[in-house]
């Protein structure tokens, strides 16, 4: 979902960086007063998993490939804020280091892969902690759809800002992006559920307070 | 377990992922280039105004094999995503040891 230079217009790109850049001021702030320090190597460690995991492409229908986005993972483990705060250091990292994701496009692509997946993804993630009972299926269901949501949602802004910019008609763009990451959003259900599961295992206290379930 | 042991855990999950398991990666386009090119505006494409040719693509080019080259770059990556959250996450952290002084002073 890395959108290069060149697919957005000025009138989409600016504004993208300019929202993504505030977002991150203010989740860093966030950060700074929730951070406990302790956490500070799982969060730097996480990170890299992440990276790791989306250079792992796995196949999805019609030729297409997809890969984990991670946001809504990092936001169940590390709270939302570190979490968006996570995915903007990888994708900046991507864009930099290996020109995946353009550099006027690296706000639209935090805006798509780890605002919206991490902020939208844990609002429906609490959401649901709320509404279900306390048991380890209730979790797993509340991690997998938040976590398919957010990367479906974050495709449909992707898709929006691609028709804004005049590349593509915006039916098209959201049709097109929607379908292919209705299905890229399974893997990201299932990869979210396995790693979460995981960590919980060895450490069930983990797990932020608002969100255990 | 110690918040440090498991992240040694994730940490070496991570390299193996980026080290080796990416080898094995779908070479298929991903959902934005798939709509690319049937929609016809994939070559619409730019690079990007910074354009490191050391590892551009998530490869190495200094290495003379390619499968190591990949392997390499996936390494060097998450190293570099590794300091660098670190290295923000102990700035964050750092202001707020600071201002605590500052309010133990006055």
């Amino acid at each position: 979902m890395h959108i290069p230079d060149g697919f957005l217009s000025p009138e989409v790109w600016i504004p993208s960086a300019a929202i993504s850049l505030a977002v991150s001021a203010w989740a860093s702030r966030q950060v700074r007063v929730e951070l406990e320090p302790e956490k500070i190597p799982l969060m730097g460690v996480m990170g890299a998993f992440v990276f790791a995991a989306q250079m792992i492409n796995f196949p999805v229908a019609g030729g297409t490939s997809g890969h984990l986005v991670g946001a809504l993972l990092l936001a169940v483990l590390l709270g939302p804020h570190a979490a968006v705060l996570i995915m903007a250091t990888v994708l900046t990292v991507q864009c930099l280091l290996f020109q995946d994701g353009g550099l006027t496009a690296l706000g639209a692509n935090i805006l798509n892969m780890g605002i919206v997946p991490a902020y939208g993804g844990w609002v429906i993630y609490a959401s649901l902690g709320k509404l279900l009972p306390a048991s380890k299926s209730a979790r797993q269901l509340a991690i997998a759809l938040s976590a398919w949501l957010g990367v479906f949602f974050g495709s449909l802004l992707a898709g929006l800002e691609l028709g804004l910019s005049g590349i593509v008609s915006t039916g098209t763009a959201l049709l097109a992006m929607g379908s292919v990451h209705a299905l890229i959003g399974l893997g990201e259900a299932a990869i979210s559920v396995m790693v979460v599961n995981f960590l919980y295992k060895m450490r069930p206290d983990l797990l932020l307070k608002q969100s255990r379930i | 377990m110690s918040i440090k042991k498991l992240s040694f855990i994730v940490l070496l999950l991570a390299l193996l992922c980026a080290g080796l398991l990416s080898l094995f990666a779908s070479q298929s386009p991903d959902g934005l280039e798939h709509v690319a090119d049937k929609q016809h505006f994939a070559t619409a494409q730019r690079d990007p105004p910074i354009k490191l040719q050391l590892l551009n693509e998530y490869e190495l080019s200094l290495l003379p094999n390619k499968t190591l080259g990949r392997s390499a770059a996936g390494i060097i990556g998450v190293l570099v995503v590794l300091a660098v959250t670190l290295s923000w996450g102990k700035v964050l952290t750092r202001k707020k040891e600071k201002s605590n002084k500052d309010n133990m002073l006055t």
